[in-house]
């Protein structure tokens, strides 16, 4: 037995990365479909305070994020759009990070042209402008100012659901979907608080731990971590999509690297010499 | 000239310093007005730095090429990357979409390069942690063991499919009045030790933040300045 964890614990990482490739692709060429799937909390008081909305409420949506965080947070940004197109609020898009503009913009556009929104009348897309943090102070004494034009260079006075958004606090919600810094946090501590503007969010899975401080002490009305949470989200707006499908595969990897982890330990503690031994 | 080296850019960080604190302040139509000036100003000098950044690592791959370093091919690769966007980009004319509604060179090159390259990247850490915690994630100590278990919870608990075998199958939610569901167990982890020790760090990072500003704005930290005359 000794002999074995020996071997084990000095296994060539290639064997490992095998072991992933196969415990990710399974799922996707052969859907498991494993059951279990509930909204957590956070999730569910997003959804609710959403649904609370009035029609024509005001939503500004931040997708903070590059290509490389897309798999995790498009689809969590595609079911918030969905479900805020569906219950007919104003959807004002945006974003703080340059390689992300083209993604955000794919959204929006494709989720609007799905419930039949008009651009200028039930969203706006407003792209990326440089200055992270200056650019929320900014849009917290005048959108206009920060954004004269709209990702089309049409003047956003002539945009006719940008006349009575002029600043942050117009909004009756806020979102950002983000992948790290500026995100979610940026938004809260100098947009959100100091407005007294609702927000929600979403982050990828390694920002989650660092977004609870945020969902316990109630400065979120709610959050979406990860690709689960889009997942839970997209079992609320009860369709199935990218994040579903997805599913299984954090399954399997995630139970792969519990039981690598677990058997590392037990040919740790077998194989390991007493203290004093060379 | 010492005065333009030293004492100037100590007297505008010292004024813009103490602007920029008291304006947050002070909600005045007069302070709103500084807090977009200043933002501007930020973002200009944003833009410089992205200018230093890209003449950095350009200095610093000219260099590996020219020595022909171990790898020196990848640092060809990096101005190859950089004069194809940004031609792509000119000649696009920074539009995503052609007048005739088609895609343009600049799209083409984001979503069929830049996406799937980033997207490679960062899909390879999943790999790589696999292959570290099979390595090095040990139960050495209490501290380590305490960390061990945490993260296993999490890890198994986030997953859907363990809290159903766990509640639906094996019936276990509730135990002495306490509930003892997968999503409790790991709700408690996250927003208990895990806060705690989440705001004692922003906690430490902000009055760490606070006193660098201050010795910055007070000319006591002068490292930004450089070195010699």
């Amino acid at each position: 037995m000794r002999e074995l964890f020996e071997k084990l614990l000095k296994m060539d990482r290639r064997w490992i990365f095998l072991l992933v490739g196969i415990a990710l692709m399974v799922p996707i060429l052969k859907p498991l479909k494993l059951p279990g799937l509930k909204a957590s909390t956070p999730v569910q008081d997003l959804y609710t305070y959403i649904e609370g909305l009035p029609e024509g409420s005001k939503v500004l949506i931040s997708f903070d994020f590059d290509p490389a965080s897309k798999p995790e947070l498009e689809p969590m940004g595609a079911a918030i759009v969905r479900h805020c197109m569906r219950k007919k609020l104003k959807v004002v898009a945006m974003t703080l990070w340059v390689t992300g503009a083209s993604l955000a913009q794919r959204v929006v556009e494709s989720e609007a042209t799905a419930a039949g929104a008009k651009y200028g009348e039930d969203y706006v897309y407003l792209g990326w402008k440089p200055g992270n943090v200056a650019v929320i102070t900014g849009m917290r004494e005048d959108i206009h100012v920060v954004f004269p034009k709209d990702s089309k260079q049409t003047d956003l006075s002539k945009i006719p659901m940008m006349q009575d958004i002029r600043r942050l606090r117009d909004f009756d919600l806020a979102f950002s979907f983000a992948a790290g810094s500026p995100g979610l946090d940026t938004w809260i501590a100098y947009g959100a608080d100091k407005e007294k503007v609702k927000m929600g969010g979403g982050s990828t899975a390694v920002n989650v731990p660092s977004m609870a401080v945020f969902v316990q002490s109630g400065q979120l009305v709610g959050f979406i971590g990860a690709l689960r949470g889009a997942a839970e989200y997209e079992l609320l707006m009860n369709f199935s999509g990218t994040a579903t499908r997805g599913m299984d595969g954090i399954a399997l990897g995630s139970y792969l690297v519990a039981a690598l982890i677990i058997l590392a330990n037990i040919g740790y503690w077998l194989t390991r010499k007493p203290k004093g031994v060379a | 000239m010492l005065f333009a080296k030293r004492q100037l850019p100590l007297i505008i960080c010292f004024v813009v310093g103490v602007v920029t604190a008291l304006q947050d302040f002070v909600p005045t139509n007069f302070s709103q007005k500084v807090s977009i000036w200043l933002s501007d100003w930020y973002i200009i000098a944003a833009m410089f730095a992205s200018l230093l950044g890209f003449g950095s690592v350009a200095l610093v791959h000219s260099g590996r090429i020219r020595r022909q370093m171990k790898g020196w091919g990848y640092s060809v690769l990096v101005f190859v990357g950089v004069v194809a966007m940004f031609a792509v980009g000119v000649i696009s004319g920074g539009k995503e979409v052609s007048d005739s509604g088609s895609p343009t060179p600049l799209t083409w090159m984001y979503v069929y390069a830049m996406v799937p390259l980033q997207a490679t990247m960062f899909s390879l850490l999943g790999f790589y942690v696999a292959s570290a915690a099979f390595r090095s994630f040990r139960a050495k100590s209490l501290e380590s063991t305490l960390l061990l278990a945490a993260a296993l919870i999490v890890l198994i608990g986030n997953v859907p499919f363990s809290n159903y075998l766990w509640s639906a199958k094996m019936g276990l939610t509730e135990w002495q009045g306490i509930k003892i569901g997968m999503p409790d167990i790991v709700g408690w982890v996250m927003s208990t030790p895990n806060v705690a020790a989440r705001r004692g760090v922003a906690f430490g990072v902000a009055l760490g933040a606070i006193a660098t500003a201050l010795k910055i704005i007070f000319g006591i930290e002068r490292a930004y300045l450089g070195g010699g005359d």
